[in-house]
């Protein structure tokens, strides 16, 4: 209890704050839907935000579905890292390749701050839920830390495609080479497993 | 001094106000990784393009010829006057907006200019103002406005985001057909000299040598030999392929890019395997050795050029019917373009009848030219060949529609057929992703090069959902294709959006299943990976 | 939107002030709408022609469905026809049921979180509306123009109002056109995207139609204009015998008629021609047998290609290397230079 970051045991005891929470989680989640779409050029804002269907929109699924999941840090003692894990993954893997620059890309998920912060300082709780808030704060962090690795890593791999693309397109043409060559492509060339 | 800038901001910045600015004056911006490549100088003059020059998209000045404005004038006038397509579609459009979310460009990007209906106002605007009346009389009002060279700049950027993949014509309520708008806008910018390297390149090669990647005839009989190497140590069968036989019942095309790159060289393995077993009477051929067809990507002109080719060399060799591999837009150009533009067809050919079966081909009287999955459907159905679909007893297969063969021909049930006769696990996509309603690799019409690899994945975003559905729900980790250019981009689709499914050509399936009369006990499909069951046995 | 909204309330304007001027209401009362009749007939005359002039090259029909290949695969007679037959069965289901347009909604309805499934319903079906219902109000209106009024008319006005509400009768379709009128246009105001991509030509025959059916409505309804009086003059231009009734007509019927002048005049050069171009729309109009049966591209142009000899000669010694029959050995050739 005396360290000063915030604890689990502190969202845990900090009924306080998800009692001030708790009626706006669905606000919440919009919101922060919003926050996404707003990260678009706003040409493309109204589509986002008037179709949901998995199929026909992709991007609005799949925010939407990053915005339930996120917004459940909120209210659980243990978040169920894999379900978060992949919320995440699943809409970063979408912003990682739409022109957004990196701060752009990864930074929507800070602005659950935000949205935490306006909810409670309009409470009026603000002290009582200060420890709890310092905590809530960290998790976000951590999921930020998540959106971080998952860019860079998809990132990586666009570039680890283009690579591999072009030795596809040239397999047999390499195999001609090597053999000229008087080597067998599979010593100069390890084959992906 | 600027201001660190916050994460907050993000948050304000939402607006849910209406766009305030026009379309038409708005501004493609040319980042890296969101435009091709020009093509080269010498690529253009060697084919005879005109005006060829060196110019860069990302620079402001395209070094556009001097009268540049009189060439697309007369170019478009040259265009409305030779396709009725052209002038119905730019006059009947009234903007109901039921492309708008259709296309996967414009699902994967969020950009509105990738709606159908924009993209086609791109132009339409510059029609309406040099060709229409009311459009020279009240300008902006009805939607016209000047060409300049911005516009040009735009027709690059939007038009070279278009795979001609038809999507929207199927839902448009007047047939409107953006492939037919883009196609025509193409061959607008090659009149100025501007191409894009992907396409003009193998343009050339394909010209040359017979083939995209410019393979010489000795190298690509030296690399069918190699596939041929490789059936032997799967099979234990010898295969001799005959390249540029006369007297030959059928003549065989398939795209180069099934003899040449990875994974489409299973699936032409898997085409001698068949024709082997069958014991059909075939040739090869090094001159018409390219199935595909970037010419259609280029201009109604150099697509005739390169597709006169099959039937010169049908001729020459004197083949029955050509028999024409899993492609997608050769497969447009087969069915909807090529007998009206070097047909008729040579004296020495007939209505294809497949040499196993006596099934006669009547839906191919005239152009003579049979899909292969046609041809393999019909020997399954007469019980011709025999298939054990338990080698493939490890992959839950799912079969992406290509777009041409999809919606420029309806060839949906007979590959179907053949994967569901040589696989044990079958399982459609979600209705609408499927079908005529497939959404396109994002890498057709020549987009399929790897500069762009940003925007494909883009614009495969739709294809990738759907696939990224089936395999979390039904476990699948194979996906099934009829089409060279799917062949090269639907792995990276699938790494980037599906990781963990592999793409396959039909026939590499096929033979996978396939029972050989004298082959050895098959241990190792045809990826030389163990088959099913393998492991266990030893 | 707002350029186009003025306009038509301008000429509705010019219209009251042409109908309520004696001196003038043979102008707007007869000039103008013959002017317009002959502007739009000559005009969607010329409209087709111009389309018809341009030959259509290559035979692309977007496929909707399976094509006729083997015996044993059913084809999709309709959304794939391979006869002329089917070809027409196409295009009857694209113009009266509006085929395409309906394909909207087939797939979202299993998958369907609601909101796009019904926006693309509502399009396919406020257009099927408004469509058969200005067509019947189209019909209605004959009775204008003949005389005795035909059985079929009366018919059709004892179904159209079979609701027996009011007096006069109401129609429904007039009251459903004008719904569907409002419908299409709130979509285009509220839909982004939608007006994002409308142009000021979008809005105003939609306004004008709205103008159009609204002045009807009420000089049925509301005016209760004297039909005794209108049909007088009516049938004047139909017996080609024009002339302006003794009796007054209320200015709201020249707003009616100016609109629909307006309309008709319009029409020809606007996208309004739809309704002529779908007939020739080649994505459409033609069988997908292009395989089987040949289609002539007019100004083909001569084939110009790479032959096979020019082909061998430059690789003749790599072939013949390779072991690849040739038309000439590098023997031949060598002699023959």
């Amino acid at each position: 209890m005396s360290t000063p970051q915030g604890t689990d045991e502190d969202i845990r005891s900090g009924t306080t704050l998800y009692a001030v929470l708790w009626p706006h989680k669905e606000a919440m989640v919009n919101r922060w839907v919003g926050v996404v779409h707003g990260s678009y050029p706003f040409e493309t804002i109204g589509f986002l935000r008037t179709n949901s269907n998995r199929f026909a929109n992709p991007v609005g699924y799949r925010t939407e579905e990053a915005a339930k999941a996120l917004i459940e840090i909120l209210f659980t003692d243990q978040p169920e890292e894999a379900t978060l894990h992949k919320a995440v993954d699943e809409i970063i893997r979408v912003r990682a390749i739409q022109d957004f620059p990196p701060e752009t890309a990864v930074g929507v998920v800070f602005a659950l701050k935000d949205i935490v912060r306006e909810v409670v300082s309009a409470s009026g709780q603000g002290a009582a839920c200060l420890r709890a808030m310092w905590a809530l704060e960290s998790r976000i962090d951590a999921v930020a830390l998540m959106a971080f690795g998952a860019y860079a890593r998809h990132r990586e791999r666009l570039h680890l495609l283009k690579v591999e693309e072009h030795k596809r397109s040239h397999s047999q043409l390499m195999r001609l080479a090597m053999r000229k060559a008087g080597m067998e492509p599979e010593e100069a060339e390890p084959q992906k497993p | 001094m600027s201001k660190l800038p916050k994460a907050s901001e993000l948050a304000k910045s939402i607006s849910y106000a209406f766009p305030k600015v026009s379309w038409m004056d708005t501004k493609p911006a040319f980042a890296p990784g969101t435009w091709c490549y020009p093509a080269k100088k010498d690529t253009m003059e060697g084919l005879g393009m005109p005006n060829p020059h060196n110019w860069n998209p990302a620079e402001e000045d395209w070094n556009l010829p001097e009268n540049w404005e009189e060439i697309i004038y007369n170019a478009l006038k040259d265009r409305l006057e030779k396709y009725r397509s052209l002038k119905v579609f730019l006059d009947i459009c009234v903007r109901c907006g039921a492309c708008a979310d259709k296309c996967h460009f414009f699902l994967g990007t969020g950009d509105p200019k990738n709606m159908p209906v924009l993209r086609v106002e791109l132009l339409r605007s510059v029609y309406r103002r040099d060709f229409t009346t009311v459009g020279k009389l009240l300008g902006k009002v009805v939607g016209a406005r000047k060409l300049d060279k911005d516009v040009i700049k735009e027709w690059f950027y939007y038009f070279y985001q278009c795979t001609e993949c038809r999507r929207c014509s199927l839902f448009c309520p007047y047939g409107i057909d953006t492939a037919e708008i883009t196609m025509i806008v193409r061959e607008l910018l090659h009149e100025l000299g501007l191409g894009i390297h992907w396409i003009m390149d193998p343009v050339s090669n394909c010209n040359r040598t017979g083939n995209h990647l410019g393979i010489q005839p000795h190298a690509f009989r030296e690399i069918v030999e190699f596939l041929c190497e490789d059936i032997e140590t799967i099979t234990g069968i010898q295969i001799k392929p005959p390249f540029n036989e006369k007297g030959h019942e059928v003549l065989f095309i398939t795209p180069s890019g099934d003899v040449f790159a990875d994974p489409g060289i299973y699936t032409f393995m898997g085409y001698l395997m068949l024709f082997h077993e069958i014991g059909l009477d075939y040739t090869l051929s090094t001159y018409a050795s390219e199935g595909g067809n970037f010419g259609s990507f280029t201009s109604a002109y150099m697509m005739k050029k390169l597709n006169a080719k099959m039937y010169a060399e049908a001729e020459r060799l004197g083949s029955k019917w050509i028999l024409g591999g899993e492609c997608g837009h050769m497969w447009r150009v087969v069915h909807q373009y090529m007998e009206t533009m070097n047909g008729p067809t040579p004296a020495c050919m007939e209505t294809p009848k497949s040499p196993i079966t006596g099934t006669v081909f009547h839906n191919a009287a005239a152009t003579k030219m049979v899909h292969i999955t046609e041809f393999t459907a019909d020997l399954i159905k007469h019980n011709k060949i025999t298939l054990d679909p338990s080698r493939n007893a490890d992959k839950i297969v799912t079969f992406h529609d290509s777009c041409n063969p999809a919606r420029g021909m309806g060839l949906l049930e007979e590959p179907r057929y053949c994967i569901q006769a040589a696989c044990e696990n079958f399982v459609e996509m979600p209705e609408n992703t499927i079908r005529e309603q497939t959404f396109c690799c994002g890498g057709g019409s020549g987009l399929n090069t790897e500069e762009i690899m940003e925007l494909r994945m883009r614009g495969g975003l739709p294809r990738g959902n759907a696939l990224r559905f089936v395999q979390e729900k039904h476990g699948v980790n194979t996906m099934a294709c009829i089409c060279a250019i799917d062949r090269a981009t639907l792995p990276p689709l699938a790494d980037y959006w599906a990781p963990g499914v592999s793409v396959t050509g039909t026939h590499e399936l096929i033979a996978n299943a396939l029972v050989m009369k004298g082959e050895i006990k098959r241990t190792l499909d045809l990826r030389q990976e163990d088959l099913p069951g393998v492991e266990e046995d030893e | 939107m707002f350029i186009s909204l003025v306009a038509v309330i301008v000429l509705g304007a010019i219209a009251w002030m042409g109908g309520a001027t004696p001196g003038l209401q043979y102008l707007f009362g007869i000039v103008l709408p013959m002017i317009a009749v002959v502007v739009f007939l000559a005009g969607f005359i010329w409209r087709i022609m111009d389309w018809a002039k341009s030959p259509v090259p290559f035979s692309i029909p977007t496929t909707g469905g399976q094509q006729r290949s083997l015996d044993w695969i059913k084809p999709a007679r309709l959304d794939s026809p391979y006869t002329k037959t089917g070809t027409v069965g196409r295009m009857l289901l694209e113009v009266l049921l509006f085929r395409s347009l309906f394909r909207n909604t087939k797939a979202e309805l299993r998958n369907g979180p609601r909101l796009v499934y019904w926006s693309s319903k509502w399009l396919w079906l406020f257009a099927l509306l408004f469509h058969y219902c200005f067509l019947v109000v189209f019909i209605r209106h004959f009775r204008f123009f003949l005389d005795p009024v035909p059985v079929a008319i009366g018919m059709m006005e004892t179904v159209d109002g079979i609701m027996q509400i009011g007096v006069p009768r109401l129609f429904m379709s007039g009251v459903i056109l004008f719904g569907a009128l409002l419908f299409l246009l709130m979509r285009r105001l509220c839909d982004q995207k939608l007006r994002y991509i409308s142009l000021p030509n979008d809005y105003f025959p939609l306004l004008l139609l709205i103008g159009l059916v609204g002045s009807g409505l009420c000089l049925r309804y509301i005016g209760k204009a004297d039909i005794a009086t209108i049909k007088e003059m009516t049938m004047g231009i139909a017996t080609l015998s024009p002339h302006i009734p003794a009796l007054p007509i209320s200015p709201l019927f020249y707003v009616h008629l100016g609109f629909l002048s307006t309309l008709l005049i319009v029409f020809p050069f606007s996208k309004l021609m739809h309704m002529g171009g779908i007939f020739l729309s080649p994505t459409r109009n033609l069988p997908n047998n292009t395989r089987a049966v040949h289609h002539t591209n007019p100004w083909n142009p001569p084939k110009t290609y790479r032959t096979y000899a020019e082909y061998e000669n430059d690789f003749r010694d790599l072939m013949d290397e390779a072991g690849l029959p040739l038309e000439i050995t590098p023997e031949q050739a060598a002699a023959k230079e």
